[in-house]
């Protein structure tokens, strides 16, 4: 449906963006997903037409997008600080793509009852949009980025300003929202739940390159560099001593992975009696739903989350631990 | 510090208030009878009508082909980055701070009858007379006008658009929005509290206008402002001058109610002030700069270039020194008229005088303004505008018969001048401090205090550093606007102490080469001093500090 071709673009000779290519299916949500500074909104703004490539050619359904002003691509924008014009109230700022396509008034006012209970905000047509909290803002946002019925919608963000517990139900509603209008969508954070939440398909960008693409759980359960493994909170990296015969020696075993770097995925990690390996624990902390344990094993820090209502250990405590050996992953160092 | 704001609020009382009121009672109740006869002339009256007709309509075509211009021009500074940006909008604003006189002067100087211009044409194509005359046409009034106030307006208008998320104009885009529905339905909208204060402002200037209209119109035109000086000096007629000064400023004030409000709309977020400028990359964007690089050049610094040229070559077919030499001698050698030099060294002074007062009691009463919550505070803010708006004759004239006798007798003290200047300076100094209070960020307020800094302390350790850029641009402005200031000082400035105004205006209106060019030198020389000390303004002016 959509593909963007070898993007390159710098900036007064930094670059931005390094011959970067994706595509995205009807119906799919794909995820940008890297640190700030990674190239990601660079390349929403390529495509949205805000910025124009150094080279590489964006392309919806065999059409060449290269010279089409982004006034005429037809996309939906939403941005970080959603941009709602001040001096226009609710309804104003829904159907302001619609008056620009000079849409006959009725079929305005009923595509903006459609689009505001899309977003749950009936009622709020006439509300000045400094009257609203963040959360309305958001959905007026949308309301406002899908009310035109763009080719592709793009979003910068979205959840960005908003606390962490309205940010995880937003998600939620935000992916059935666009889930229900069926429309081919790319969204930009840097927040790694959001994404997973969100997305049919996670972009990880490094850089001003992508370094993996594949759906959420894949990406999760295989991260496949150092610095995708990182990003997604996953600090148990281990440098092999050497390898021999394929199998990769540590200073904690020797696993049958063919790599000079190792994850030890904090999923496979398991307390154990005192038959397992044994290991002195650093640091206990209390998350909600589990603890966070890290442990000095062999000199190693290793880093993994136990289930329980409480743990009967503290700091300098020496404990046994079980590593669950198809869960010790392959690296490429970046 | 609330105790402080007396002040402030005593002088405005003492030396504005006073005076205007003794003068609007002597002319509207001579017999301590409140008699409206004037204003009942004056409404009856054609001449009259004509005369508020042309003040106003003279006002509104200025004020719209200052925004005309000055709107795509702040466009195109906010949106391109090209070399000089930042030297041009700097000569730009010159203007601003020159004398009347001054400007009289380097127009004539330019397109007058014995302007670069015109003497360029006569050799050229060997004529008889000067081609352009422009001199008494209201073209020229226009022109003066819009030379004084584009940098009003373009400074106002950059710095509210370039605080503005450039992510709303592109939302705009994203949605469908092109060309002129991107001006109609976003830009402008979004510019509307800027634009009404820029135009409030404008409007406010030129309605006042009174060197320009009287050197450069001549007698076939008159503002308010002109009619009240002509009613007081040569038909002596105070009813009619009070009248007509008090129609001058009710209708000020309602002005500057609406330009001080939408001042406070105008909220230019410092932090926010993105950098959206970006080098033009086709050749509509090159074409604009070119276009405004031409508008600048051809209408602000042409006419103040000619004025330098003018002041070496005027009488002569060469180059000469002789306009700067004949300076310092007494022309009539009479013991009244001081040497032209010396006027620009009584200039000097009242200007450090003005300067100081000004400054100090500026920042009083921006903190007031500051902190004020209440409506009735913050109908100060236009009233302390008012001296700017109120006839400088009729202050002048004011302070003639008011301060003369007791209880305050300042009869022919040196010190009327610079308090006449305080008071049309400070204005200058409120705005140029109040933005930058008011966008000191809350927090840091919160954070002294709570680290135990409260009241003097606040003040001198936390709020006085981060407004000392808007106390220099204050400062700065206060300088200028005594340096140039003409009206008032016509009035009050006793024969043997002229202002270097009053002395190029006296050059200016004698016959003879040798005036002619002796007023161009001291225009040359005021200006000199007036842009070392607007050269003060820009090196502490930060985006967005000052609202003028």
């Amino acid at each position: 449906m959509f593909r963007a071709e070898y993007i390159t673009r710098s900036f007064d000779a930094k670059p931005a963006l390094s011959a970067v290519s994706l595509s995205v299916k009807a119906g799919e949500i794909v995820c940008l997903l890297g640190p700030s500074g990674c190239g990601k909104t660079t390349l929403l703004r390529i495509i949205a037409g805000l910025e124009t490539p150094d080279s590489g050619e964006v392309w919806f359904a065999d059409q060449r997008m290269n010279t089409i002003p982004a006034h005429r691509r037809d996309f939906g924008l939403m941005f970080q600080d959603y941009a709602l014009f001040p001096h226009l109230n609710v309804a104003q700022n829904v159907v302001f793509g619609l008056k620009m396509r000079g849409m006959a008034r009725d079929e305005q006012a009923a595509r903006l009852r459609t689009m505001l209970e899309l977003v749950g905000l009936t009622s709020f047509e006439r509300r000045d949009v400094s009257s609203l909290s963040g959360g309305e803002r958001q959905r007026v946002a949308l309301a406002r980025a899908l009310a035109t019925q763009p080719r592709l919608l793009l979003l910068d963000e979205p959840l960005g300003a908003l606390d962490a517990a309205l940010k995880d139900r937003l998600a939620v509603e935000l992916r059935a929202i666009i889930k229900s209008v069926q429309l081919p969508t790319i969204y930009v954070t840097h927040d790694q739940r959001e994404a997973f939440a969100v997305a049919d398909r996670v972009i990880i960008m490094n850089a001003g390159q992508i370094v993996q693409a594949d759906t959420p759980s894949a990406i999760y359960h295989h991260p496949q560099t150092a610095f995708v493994a990182r990003f997604l909170g996953m600090n148990n990296i281990v440098h092999v001593e050497r390898v021999e015969d394929g199998h990769a020696i540590t200073p904690i075993g020797t696993f049958s992975v063919d790599a000079p770097l190792l994850l030890f995925h904090p999923d496979g990690i398991t307390l154990s009696d005192a038959s397992g390996m044994r290991a002195v624990v650093r640091d206990v902390v209390f998350l909600g739903d589990a603890f966070r344990i890290t442990v000095d094993c062999a000199g190693i820090l290793l880093t993994f989350k136990h289930n329980a209502r409480a743990v009967p250990m503290r700091a300098g405590d020496t404990i046994g631990i079980a590593i669950d050996s198809a869960s010790v992953l392959p690296l490429t160092s970046d | 510090m609330k105790w402080l704001a007396i002040v402030p609020l005593a002088f405005i009382g003492v030396f504005y208030f006073y005076p205007i009121i003794t003068i609007m009672s002597a002319g509207l109740a001579p017999d301590g009878i409140l008699s409206l006869r004037a204003f009942e002339t004056i409404f009856a009256s054609d001449y009259y009508r004509k005369v508020l007709a042309f003040t106003a309509g003279q006002a509104a075509l200025s004020t719209v082909i200052t925004i005309v211009l000055a709107l795509p021009s702040a466009y195109i500074f906010v949106r391109y980055r090209f070399r000089g940006k930042t030297l041009l909008l700097a000569l730009a604003t010159l203007p601003f701070v020159l004398p009347t006189v001054v400007v009289a002067a380097a127009f004539s100087s330019l397109i007058g009858a014995r302007g670069v211009v015109n003497a360029l044409l006569i050799s050229i194509f060997r004529l008889s007379e000067p081609p352009i005359q422009l001199e008494r046409t209201l073209t020229i009034i226009l022109i003066a006008h819009v030379f004084y106030n584009y940098a009003v307006a373009l400074r106002i208008l950059i710095s509210s658009w370039a605080s503005q998320s450039p992510r709303l104009e592109e939302a705009a885009r994203m949605m469908g929005a092109s060309g002129w529905r991107l001006w109609w339905f976003v830009r402008l909208p979004l510019l509307r509290p800027a634009l009404i204060a820029a135009s409030s402002l404008v409007f406010t200037f030129t309605f006042t206008s009174f060197g320009v209209i009287l050197i450069l119109g001549g007698s076939r035109f008159a503002t308010l402002e002109v009619e009240i000086y002509q009613q007081v000096t040569g038909l002596l007629n105070l009813p009619i001058a009070s009248a007509l000064s008090l129609i001058q400023i009710m209708f000020m004030f309602i002005l500057l109610v609406f330009y001080t409000g939408s001042q406070r709309r105008v909220a230019v977020d410092q932090q926010a002030a993105a950098t959206i400028a970006r080098p033009p990359r086709t050749w509509r964007g090159k074409l604009s700069i070119v276009g405004v690089l031409l508008l600048i050049g051809g209408l602000l610094i042409a006419p103040m270039l000619a004025l330098i040229v003018r002041s070496f070559t005027a009488g002569t077919d060469g180059f000469t020194f002789d306009h700067y030499a004949r300076l310092s001698i007494n022309p009539r050698d009479s013991v009244l008229y001081a040497p032209p030099l010396e006027a620009m060294a009584n200039s000097l002074v009242f200007a450090a005088i003005t300067t100081v007062l000004a400054v100090i009691m500026g920042s009083i009463m921006a903190y007031l303004l500051y902190r004020a919550r209440s409506t009735v505070v913050r109908l100060l803010d236009p009233l302390l505008m008012l001296p700017l708006a109120t006839s400088a004759v009729t202050l002048g004239f004011g302070f003639l018969i008011a301060l003369d006798e007791p209880p305050i007798n300042l009869r022919s003290s040196l010190l009327l001048i610079p308090i006449a200047h305080t008071l049309v300076a400070m204005p200058f100094v409120v705005r140029s401090i109040l933005p930058a209070l008011r966008s000191i960020n809350p927090s840091i307020e919160d954070a002294a205090r709570s680290l135990g800094a409260s009241g003097w302390r606040l003040w001198w350790q936390i709020q006085l550093p981060l407004i000392a850029r808007g106390l220099f641009v204050g400062a700065a402005f206060a300088f200028t606007v005594s340096m140039g200031e003409f009206g008032a000082s016509a009035f009050i400035a006793r024969p043997d102490t002229p202002t270097a105004p009053i002395v190029i205006f006296r050059l200016l209106g004698q016959p003879g080469a040798t005036n002619y060019g002796g007023a161009l030198a001291m225009s040359a020389i005021l200006m000199m001093v007036c842009a070392i000390a607007f050269i003060g303004i820009e090196r502490f002016r930060s985006a967005g500090i000052g609202e003028f």
